[in-house]
């Protein structure tokens, strides 16, 4: 059942804070799901024609506002995404990266950021049913704190391939032998985490799907305010390193047809910090 | 020879627990069965009503169950305690437990600078739905630990993350007294031998944790309702003369764990 206000209980703020993450429950409804996969067909295909097939790339990604994929497009606007997001990481926060990933193997242990003055968290969607043995994203419980976040990476877990893990070569043991919780979901089912939270998916297979929606926590210190500095001047080769396709903000989400104001505050802040000018770089 | 490798004592740090896969051989489980069924068996027959409560507990240090006795100082057990926390550590207690159902979210350490470990032998095939031990990983170093105390953890709303150490007879879980644990949809006989090690204390702090440790066993045990004493005579007097264990001993004296009416 879809509940009709989306705010989070102190109890899942708390939960969130303590644990990395939160997962929320039929989100989203079937038909809705099925709009964003005919979406995610659609466009995947039209990529694929235009990507050199031997070209050895870690997954197939590319940003969601754009008007080929209206409905996709249109999910930071909705406040089952943004509310949350809102209430996690501050009222002023702004979504900077929104896409749609089709991966084609394992994620191997990873945190997405290991810098903690920057504050980001993932909204993760999986477009199909997803279990331990296949594909599922495991999550280590308050691994976006230290000492656990640091320590996993003294110990040399990381890798997003299995065998890029030091820990693991060394022990004898895989990806899937390592404690944690395991997010077997629906479409439809949302998990959110913290960018620094460990994260992982193994027995992946082709087109293996997600749609993905961040928030970054609008920096006040003298080192977030750096940190976010790097952020934006590292951002354009990011986007090449991950592969991503396309603009991040295209012209037609940052015209605003319907001037949201939320959207506009979001583009004035991506403006100002000059994230919409290194897409171009 | 090292019980564990480098990577194992590294993954029992970072995440409060490891199990180690067939540790005893089938020979081994069945005399494990035979002590505690005859135990078990002794036990319900003196008691006036032939039951036992949902959470029992008996000590495995007498002369009626001679294997487990000595599990204590068996190397794959003492030596591996060894390792993870220092050559001086102490076997404190030797038990056998019979439980019925759940248990809920909890550690087993009792003042902030008292610390131990625990080895459990779970003498039946166990998985998620069934009883097995249940551990949320990190959860026994600080800040993590505290927060846990703060969150309510069954609520409807959210789910507990926790990883599952399915088990088989033979197997060991070992986990360090701070680490949250829990089992749920166990049976109405779910039976497991633990054997305790606390931590030789090195500063004032786990001294008077350590005396604290003291008074909370005796509470534990008597909230248990465990049978007999945790101390037998019989292996106290230490027939075969090991050092090691009258090295336990004279530790469990001088701290007062064993009362001099049992010595």
């Amino acid at each position: 059942m879809i509940q009709d206000n989306y705010s989070l209980t102190e109890e899942q703020i708390k939960h969130f804070e303590v644990f990395g993450f939160l997962v929320r429950r039929n989100v989203f409804t079937t038909d809705e799901v099925a709009k964003m996969n005919e979406e995610f067909d659609s466009r995947r295909a039209v990529l694929l024609e235009g990507t050199d097939p031997e070209e050895k790339r870690f997954f197939d990604n590319w940003p969601n506002r754009n008007p080929e994929t209206p409905f996709i497009s249109s999910l930071l606007d909705d406040p089952r995404i943004y509310q949350h997001s809102e209430q996690l990481v501050g009222e002023d926060s702004v979504p900077v990266h929104s896409n749609a990933n089709s991966y084609s193997q394992d994620s191997g242990w990873h945190p997405d950021r290991t810098d903690h003055n920057i504050c980001t968290i993932k909204n993760v969607m999986y477009l199909q049913p997803t279990t331990a043995d296949r594909g599922a994203l495991r999550v280590i419980p308050s691994s976006h704190k230290n000492p656990l976040h640091k320590d996993l990476l003294r110990i040399g877990l990381r890798g997003f391939k299995e065998n890029d893990s030091q820990f693991l070569k060394k022990s004898g043991l895989c990806g899937a032998d390592i404690p944690c919780y395991i997010f077997e979901s629906n479409p439809g089912d949302i998990i959110t985490f913290y960018e620094w939270t460990w994260h992982a998916a193994f027995g992946g297979y082709k087109d293996r799907r997600t749609c993905t929606f961040n928030f970054y926590r609008n920096p006040k210190e003298t080192d977030e305010i750096a940190a976010m500095q790097l952020e934006v001047k590292n951002y354009a080769e990011e986007t090449r390193t991950l592969g991503t396709v396309g603009l991040q903000f295209h012209p037609t989400w940052l015209e605003n047809p319907d001037h949201y104001p939320r959207r506009e505050r979001w583009i004035n802040w991506l403006k100002e910090w000059g994230f919409i000018q290194a897409q171009y770089k | 020879m090292s019980m564990l490798t480098e990577q194992q004592i590294t993954f029992f740090n970072t995440f409060g627990f490891i199990i180690l896969r067939k540790v005893f051989s089938d020979e081994e489980l069945a005399i494990m069965d035979d002590e505690f069924e005859t135990s078990l068996k002794t036990i319900q027959g003196e008691r006036p009503d032939n039951e036992v409560p949902k959470h029992f507990n008996w000590s495995n240090l007498g002369p009626e169950t001679p294997f487990l006795s000595l599990l204590p100082e068996d190397p794959r057990i003492c030596e591996t305690a060894e390792q993870l926390f220092g050559e001086h550590v102490i076997a404190v207690s030797s038990n056998s437990n019979r439980r019925v159902g759940n248990t809920h979210w909890h550690t087993d350490q009792s003042h902030p600078h008292s610390y131990g470990l625990k080895f459990a032998a779970y003498l039946q095939p166990l998985n998620s739905d069934n009883g097995a031990f249940r551990v949320i990983p990190g959860s026994h170093k600080q800040p993590f630990n505290d927060k846990l105390k703060h969150i309510e953890m069954h609520s409807s709303e959210i789910t507990v993350p926790y990883y599952s150490c399915d088990s088989a007879p033979g197997d060991i879980v070992i986990f360090n007294f701070a680490t949250w644990h829990s089992s749920f949809g166990g049976s109405t006989n779910r039976r497991m031998c633990t054997i305790d090690f606390y931590k030789n204390p090195e500063t004032p702090e786990e001294v008077e944790g350590t005396y604290d440790q003291v008074i909370v066993d005796e509470k534990v045990y008597a909230k248990l309702r465990a049978y007999g004493s945790g101390f037998h005579p019989h292996w106290l007097a230490n027939p075969q003369n090991s050092p090691r264990r009258q090295r336990w001993i004279d530790w469990l004296r001088k701290y007062g764990f064993v009362k001099s009416e049992e010595a």
